[in-house]
């Protein structure tokens, strides 16, 4: 392999440029489009049929199948957001600057619906909808916030430079919330029940309702794929439709 | 009809169980279709300012 190429393939030179990037995007959209609709299919039926009523939380549970994967994925998108605001920061990476810009929707819902599954499945367990002392729910809500932020920038700012520059620095700022999230359970005493998936000794959820989990997961992963390449191949072809326009009223 | 009210009664969670999904699948859905739409308009607006020039 040439050196060139290998530079390329490390700093993933070859996807910034757009053109490629549409060519890759457009050939794999139609299969994640049938594999997400496929794993929802799935997913649902394990989740709300197959997966049996928890001993003690008796048919609530199946509001894990909803909550796990996407207070998780919240988390994971945001993580991908601030990974490819330092690809745009080092390398000068546009498309990573737009790939961030369109994963930024799809993470704020998967934050609401972790908020709002959370809060319908603590009514009946904890007996309350919220708690303020809590640090996992708030440092959650705290996402939501920096996610709301995030694309504000991206809708205030004119200038699509120094938009992009601000959203990086949100994205890596917005990071520091990350590991409050994941780790408030262990450092504070919360309502929020500690890691039962994650753990040194093994997941604490029976394996009935791992597949189900599992499926959602692959679910909700899939369809923020797929949604985040089309969202990227919108933001292209809009930046691409302004330079054009710009270019006809300059008359060049 | 029995088994379905069964079904959708969740034990007497239904109230909590069902929004849960509801909510999910309804904002997944908006989010596909608005950008599905979106981007076939682009694409159409596309080709036919290709077609002009």
């Amino acid at each position: 392999m040439q050196l060139d190429e290998r530079i390329d393939r490390l700093t993933m030179q070859r996807y910034a440029n757009p053109k490629a990037f549409i060519a890759i995007a457009d050939r794999v959209i139609p299969w994640l489009k049938v594999l997400t609709g496929l794993a929802f299919v799935g997913g649902l039926y394990l989740a709300l049929f197959q997966a049996p009523a928890d001993y003690q939380q008796s048919e609530t549970v199946r509001i894990m199948f909803v909550h796990v994967p996407t207070a998780t994925m919240s988390m994971m998108v945001f993580a991908i957001m601030t990974t490819s605001s330092i690809v745009a920061l080092i390398w000068g990476h546009r498309v990573a600057d737009l790939f961030a810009r369109a994963s930024a929707p799809i993470g704020a819902a998967f934050t609401f619906i972790a908020l709002f599954s959370g809060s319908f499945w603590g009514r009946p367990m904890w007996g309350t909808w919220w708690e303020w002392g809590d640090a996992r729910l708030v440092s959650e809500l705290i996402l939501l916030f920096i996610y709301f932020g995030y694309m504000g920038i991206w809708q205030t700012i004119d200038d699509p430079i120094k938009a992009a520059k601000a959203a990086r620095i949100t994205a890596i700022v917005g990071a520091v919330n990350l590991p409050i999230i994941k780790f408030s359970v262990d450092w504070w005493n919360t309502l929020h029940q500690p890691a039962s998936l994650v753990r040194m000794d093994g997941p604490a959820i029976h394996e009935s309702l791992l597949w189900p989990l599992f499926a959602m997961w692959a679910a909700f992963g899939l369809f923020y794929v797929t949604m985040a390449l089309i969202g990227t191949k919108i933001e292209i072809l809009r930046f691409q439709s302004r330079a054009r326009a710009m270019r006809q009223t300059e008359g060049v | 009809m029995e088994n379905l009210s069964t079904f959708l009664a969740m034990d007497g969670y239904g109230t909590f169980i069902w929004p849960v999904y509801g909510v999910a699948l309804t904002l997944c859905g908006v989010i596909w279709i608005a950008r599905s739409y979106t981007l076939r308009s682009l694409e159409r607006a596309q080709k036919d300012e290709d077609q002009a020039t």
